[in-house]
């Protein structure tokens, strides 16, 4: 990989911008483990020993404002942000690096990956391996013939409690009202998720960050748009 | 498409319109199918039950229903054909007008029971042991299960794959559901659980397009990365493989004796396209895979496989026409009547048949990333001057 080099500043953004959307279902360039004894954590986390894991995953991260953030709310617990697309990947992992070279011994327990999630989760993470999942800000994909294409559908919930363990949490974010009501739609109606009701969501401690943390949703601040967040507990 | 299996004592040949079970030892066909030529006459509906399967509701759903509600007078053909486990069923799904039909062999002589809509081009079929259920995997790698006690039943969506799925399994105890698709994976799913699935086997580099039960735990499996494995699908774990001349398309298996399988891979390579293993169980859940021999097939595209006992039964096409070829696996030369296979050819003569292109099965890898790279590495070299 080409780094920065020279630099420890912060990557900048303008130089990472892509379109919004990418073909989940098509054929990419992506070098994936065939079985998750195949990954190398080591590489992505420097101080990782091998009884521990990644427990937490951002699913389509961004440029890791969130993740960043998760990963100073738990500086114990491991946590990936996995992200399509090529330029917004590369600059997450430059971001990171950047913050482990400002901040010694902080941020290691944070990483992006280049991957598609809907097809490639079980060959990283084993079955009741994570913790918490995050869906912040998901292409809302509008039209109908591209339902599919969605991150929260009926086929890929049953891969996310595969990947999940009992009690682990999911949590949605949207301002796309119609696609929150087609996440808790199809969440409610999977037998292994329920939703939390909202005194226990509001009560979550990650609850205020997912406001605040997540750049797209800092966008919407702005815009003075409306946030739809829900949070699910695998049964 | 082709279909080509062995329902003892029913060899069952299939091939555009027209499905013939014929004894595979003497010149007498048991019976013909030739489905009809335009299946919204015998009730074909539009296929809204399917289209409902994603769960949403509201308006935008009844605009959709509209738009498909006529369907296509395009002629129906076949794709796959199966025959439930007590022999009084025989699936056929159909492309051009998509169709699941369900034909009563016993005790009618294949009377069409059922016309219900499929969604998509079906991929794999199986039914339940007790040949009350019938699953029907598509080209999206959805499954759906069609209920074949009550034929009006809608097809209800169990499990969806991000790509197609080749092949599909359902346990003799009906347990679980396996499924192999082309992101290289083979998923084990629970039933009637279905949103719960049990595990992967994972392992292979490349499609993965063929699995068959050896016992009660434990398959084996082919794939486009060349090789053959067997599996603990219980625990997901490998428990053996073999290097293969070639990607491998298709598999058969038939069992030897108490401890022994014979394999026949169909390979994507001209000539030599199929090999033949021996599959050993050793014991304590050890498992022996030994090339026997291969077979050549000159000048043929072969396209299905299937054993009857000691013999290798290949349908292929040559010149976009339909040609069976048998083959001795054992040493002994029995006399191959050449009669039987005229007689066979013969009946699909008039039939166009054209080679599916299997190199869409392999994974187009562009490279979207080089180029990026090569962009930020002069981006900054440049800065640092």
């Amino acid at each position: 990989m080409v780094q920065e080099t020279g630099s420890i500043s912060l990557p900048q953004k303008r130089y990472y911008r892509q379109r919004a959307h990418s073909n989940p279902i098509a054929d990419h360039c992506f070098d994936y483990p065939a079985h998750p004894d195949d990954v190398d954590w080591q590489e992505m986390y420097p101080n990782i020993t091998s009884d521990q894991c990644v427990e937490f995953a951002d699913i389509g991260c961004g440029y890791g404002g969130f993740l960043v953030t998760l990963g100073e709310m738990f500086p114990d617990r491991f946590a990936i942000g996995l992200e399509i697309r090529v330029k917004v990947s590369d600059y997450v992992m430059d971001r990171i690096k950047a913050l482990r070279t400002l901040h010694p011994g902080k941020y290691n327990n944070i990483a992006c990956l280049r991957t598609n999630a809907m097809k490639y989760l079980p060959n990283y993470f084993r079955k009741a391996q994570l913790d918490k999942m995050f869906f912040l800000y998901p292409d809302p994909h509008f039209k109908r013939a591209k339902h599919k294409w969605r991150i929260i559908n009926q086929a890929l919930l049953s891969e996310y409690a595969y990947v999940l363990r009992k009690g682990g949490l999911v949590y949605t974010m949207t301002d796309v009202e119609d696609l929150h009501k087609w996440i808790v739609l199809h969440m409610e109606q999977h037998p292994l998720y329920e939703r939390l009701p909202s005194d226990e969501e509001k009560a979550d401690p990650i609850t205020p960050k997912l406001y605040q943390s997540s750049e797209e949703g800092a966008k919407v601040v702005r815009n003075k748009g409306d946030h739809f967040l829900a949070i699910f507990r695998r049964i | 498409m082709t279909t080509l299996f062995y329902a003892e004592p029913e060899l069952v040949i299939a091939l555009n319109t027209k499905v013939i079970f014929v004894n595979p030892n003497d010149l007498q066909i048991f019976k013909e199918i030739e489905i009809p030529k335009d299946l919204t006459k015998v009730g074909l509906k539009a296929p809204k039950g399917i289209a409902d399967a994603d769960g949403e509701g509201g308006s935008e759903q009844s605009k959709e229903t509209k738009k498909t509600k006529e369907v296509k007078p395009e002629l129906p053909s076949i794709l796959h054909v199966e025959v439930s486990p007590d022999h009084c069923l025989c699936a056929i799904t159909t492309a051009g007008q998509k169709a699941v039909l369900l034909y009563q062999c016993r005790p009618e002589h294949a009377k069409l029971v059922s016309v219900r809509p499929l969604a998509r081009a079906s991929s794999a079929l199986t039914f339940s042991k007790d040949s009350k259920v019938l699953l029907v995997t598509d080209k999206s790698g959805d499954c759906y299960k069609y209920d074949c006690v009550n034929f009006e039943e809608e097809p209800k969506l169990l499990l969806g794959h991000l790509s197609i799925v080749y092949d599909v399994l359902w346990t003799p105890d009906s347990k679980y559901i396996i499924t192999c698709d082309r992101d290289d994976k083979i998923r084990i799913t629970n039933y009637p659980e279905t949103y719960d699935i049990h595990g992967y086997c994972l392992g292979h580099k490349e499609f993965v397009s063929g699995v068959a039960f050896l016992s009660e735990d434990t398959i084996v499996s082919i794939s486009g990365d060349k090789t053959l494995r067997i599996w603990n699908f219980i625990s997901g774990k490998e428990k053996s493989k073999i290097d293969l001349p070639a990607p491998a398309l298709r598999l058969c298996l038939r069992p030897k004796s108490e401890n022994k399988f014979e394999a026949a891979v169909l390979l994507y390579q001209p000539d030599e396209s199929v090999g033949i293993y021996e599959i050993t169980n050793s014991g304590e859940g050890q498992w022996l895979i030994e090339e026997l021999t291969k077979l050549n097939y000159p000048d043929v595209i072969i396209s299905n496989i299937c054993f009857v006992n000691e013999r290798l039964y290949a349908t292929g096409i040559v010149d976009e026409c339909f040609s069976l070829k048998i083959s001795n696996i054992a040493d002994s030369q029995q006399i191959i009547s050449t009669d039987w296979i005229d007689m066979i050819e013969e009946r699909f003569r008039s039939e166009v048949w054209k080679p599916e292109d299997v190199s869409a099965w392999f994974k187009k890898r562009y490279d979207n990333v080089s180029d990026y790279l090569e962009r930020k590495k002069r981006r900054i070299e440049e800065k640092q001057k």
